[in-house]
């Protein structure tokens, strides 16, 4: 099982690598064949990918939701998916050029903590594990695309500049701002059932609710974001150029949280 | 009249509410940059006297039950109280002429109620709740009456079972609910599974050693206990600090450790300290007697304790409510999304209807 779990998951890395390529060459050579073939090449990851997970699920006999590196695999396939779904429904190739770099590059730094699965600690053995991490998949998949999709209105929407080059292959501001506008909302949906999750968890595990734990405020401080985002665009003028800046710097709040927090910040969880 | 609708105005404005947001979100992320509740002398000393005293005096040292921060937390439930007025009335109108988004602003609705319930009980808590922690061996009672809880616990045993390659699974404690001095429960508190009782849960916190002892002086002998980890004072220049290797073995460095908690091959440290300098230390096995100046001492028996934390929240049943509300309200909101339009053109209905 592990050797299937591993050898796929190189597989998987190969192919996010190659529909990278295949992305960058649409950028180039612009033509649809390019894009095709990115899509049909992210489509193969993910299969390989979940061939990897399920290998690792079999052999851990539990569901990979147990430590950072788990998490983020998970991620990036919620990631991979997503680009998928979008670039395809939307008719928007070009959310391949600026997804599959973010997929590469969180599988590099999964390659890089990969470890082999272990038993749960007491403090994870609970149901909450489940619903608190599929919550957080959902939200933070969702997060990385209006990431993506932010950066790609960043690049589109300069006024006075030709529509030429990458600025050429992006669908109008327009459509962008309220695709962004949707997938926040739903990755906000998700984030404050994270919250919730983990807060009932955290009741049931260490005694309270809430205990302004670092890597539980940074999850307060990622929702208070897009909380800002979400009111600013129904109500505010954080529309367009403001409202795009806005989703990336969620993102980037998103992966402090992840990542940055266990380096910088000591806390209670056991997620390593 | 006009003072009212002034008021309104103030806590419905769009851009006082991303004030507050934005604030709420620096000051949360500065309170976990900025160590919380340390004592005074933490601060001056990490800080230097001026900034630590800055830090003390401005709250940040405490941020979190700020008065400041605590203020913005008001100002949030007092907003999110008036906008679910006119949510609500949005809703209402909104279901008449489309009953599908209906139940979406609907779900909006609901989810900022749930967000009041929740903001309050999270001000409330630290206030009205009460904790005690306390650590026992089998067959001791914890006369938490005494404390105001509703029962004594009787600890019974406590184990600690493992995963074949030595790491731990879970820690059990077998409790006996103590009530009028009969025992009305008895039941395992383990990690995730806190015993719940008339409001009050157990949790299991951590565990320890406790080692047992004499120390004899001449014909004098005087049974001790101390926890591994921990000091007994002996008159006012010395001190015994004890260390414990359950399963003993020297690490690659030279330094005495333990593989595993499962008392295999049980090696007690004993540390003399005089004036908080060690002045002498040792390895023995259980039973082995070592010189001490002016007598001797000798562990013959190691005992796990398990350290337990009783709580009583009585804000906990409006929390969950606040949780229910505001998880209904989003799977609501998800499944009819008010703002998704067949047209799908672009959407300006607002709940307080200016703009
Ligand atoms: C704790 C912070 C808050 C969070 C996380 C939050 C979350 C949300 C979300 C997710 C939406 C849906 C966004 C949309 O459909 O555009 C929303 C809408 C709304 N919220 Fe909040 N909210 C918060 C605080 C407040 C406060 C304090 C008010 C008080 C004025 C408020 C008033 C509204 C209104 C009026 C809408 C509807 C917007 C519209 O229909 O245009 N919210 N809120």
């Amino acid at each position: 099982m592990q050797t299937i779990e591993s050898n796929f998951f190189t597989l998987a890395f190969i192919a996010y690598v190659l529909s990278l390529a295949a992305f960058f060459s649409f950028f180039w050579t612009r033509s649809d064949r390019s894009a095709h073939l990115g899509f049909v090449l992210t489509g193969a990851g993910l299969l390989f990918h979940l061939v990897s997970l399920t290998a690792r699920s079999i052999a851990a006999g539990r569901w990979p939701f147990a430590n950072l590196y788990e998490f983020i695999t998970l991620m990036i396939f919620a990631i991979a998916a997503g680009t998928l779904i979008i670039g395809l429904r939307y008719r928007m190739p070009a959310t391949g050029i600026f997804a599959t770099p973010l997929v590469v590059g969180l599988m590099a730094y999964a390659f890089s903590i990969k470890k082999a699965p272990e038993a749960l600690v007491p403090a994870l053995q609970s149901y909450w594990l489940q619903f608190h991490v599929a919550t957080a998949i959902l939200a933070y998949g969702a997060f990385a695309l209006s990431f993506a999709i932010g950066l790609m209105y960043l690049v589109k929407d300069r006024p006075g500049a030709a529509e030429t080059g990458l600025r050429g292959l992006i669908p109008e501001p327009g459509r962008l701002e309220r695709l962004i506008y949707g997938i926040i909302a739903f990755g906000f949906a998700f984030q404050t059932l994270l919250i919730i999750t983990g807060a009932v968890w955290a009741e049931e595990a260490w005694g309270t609710w809430w205990s302004w734990d670092p890597m539980e405020t940074w999850a307060l401080i990622t929702w208070l974001v897009y909380a800002f985002y979400l009111h600013g665009w129904t109500r505010g003028s954080w529309r367009g150029r403001r409202g795009a800046w806005l989703a990336v710097i969620g993102f980037v709040v998103v992966m402090f949280t992840l990542i940055g927090v266990k380096f910088v910040l000591p806390g209670l969880h056991s997620y390593t | 009249m006009k003072i009212l609708a002034k008021i309104k105005d103030h806590f419905t404005s769009i851009r006082a509410i991303l004030t507050v947001l934005a604030f709420l979100s620096i000051a949360s992320a500065i309170g976990t940059v900025v160590p919380q509740n340390q004592a005074p002398f933490f601060y001056t000393q990490q800080y230097g006297p001026t900034l630590g005293q800055l830090i003390i005096s401005t709250g940040l040292a405490n941020l979190f039950r700020s008065w400041w921060f605590t203020a913005a937390e008001i100002w949030l439930v007092v907003s999110l109280l008036i906008c679910t007025y006119y949510r609500g009335q949005f809703a209402v109108r909104l279901s008449r002429r489309d009953a599908k988004r209906g139940l979406g602003a609907w779900g909006l609705t609901v989810f900022h109620v749930g967000l009041v319930f929740i903001l309050v009980t999270l001000m409330f808590t630290p206030r009205v709740q009460k904790e005690e922690r306390f650590d026992a061996v089998p067959g001791q009672t914890v006369a938490l009456t005494a404390q105001g809880f509703p029962f004594d616990l009787q600890v019974k045993d406590f184990q600690i079972k493992y995963y074949p390659d030595g790491s731990p699974k879970q820690y059990i404690s077998r409790c006996a609910v103590i009530e009028n001095g009969k025992v009305t429960r008895e039941t395992d508190v383990m990690v995730n599974h806190p015993l719940k009782h008339h409001g009050v849960k157990v949790y299991q916190m951590q565990y320890g050693w406790l080692l047992s002892g004499r120390l004899t002086a001449g014909e004098n002998n005087m049974p001790i206990e101390i926890a591994a980890g921990g000091q007994l004072p002996l008159g006012p220049h010395y001190a015994l600090g004890v260390r414990f290797y359950p399963d003993f073995t020297y690490a690659p460095n030279g330094m005495p450790t333990t593989r595993s908690q499962e008392p295999k091959n049980p090696r007690v440290l004993y540390i003399l300290y005089f004036q908080n300098q060690p002045a002498e230390m040792n390895l023995l096995e259980m039973g082995q007697e070592a010189e001490l100046p002016g007598g001797k001492v000798v562990f013959d028996r190691y005992s796990l304790y398990t350290g337990l934390q009783a709580k009583q929240n009585p804000a906990l049943p409006y929390t969950f409510a606040g949780f229910i509300l505001s998880t209904a309200g989003v799977l609501l909101y998800l499944v009819f999304n008010p703002r998704r339009r067949p047209d799908s053109g672009r959407q300006n209905a607002t709940a307080t209807g200016e703009k």
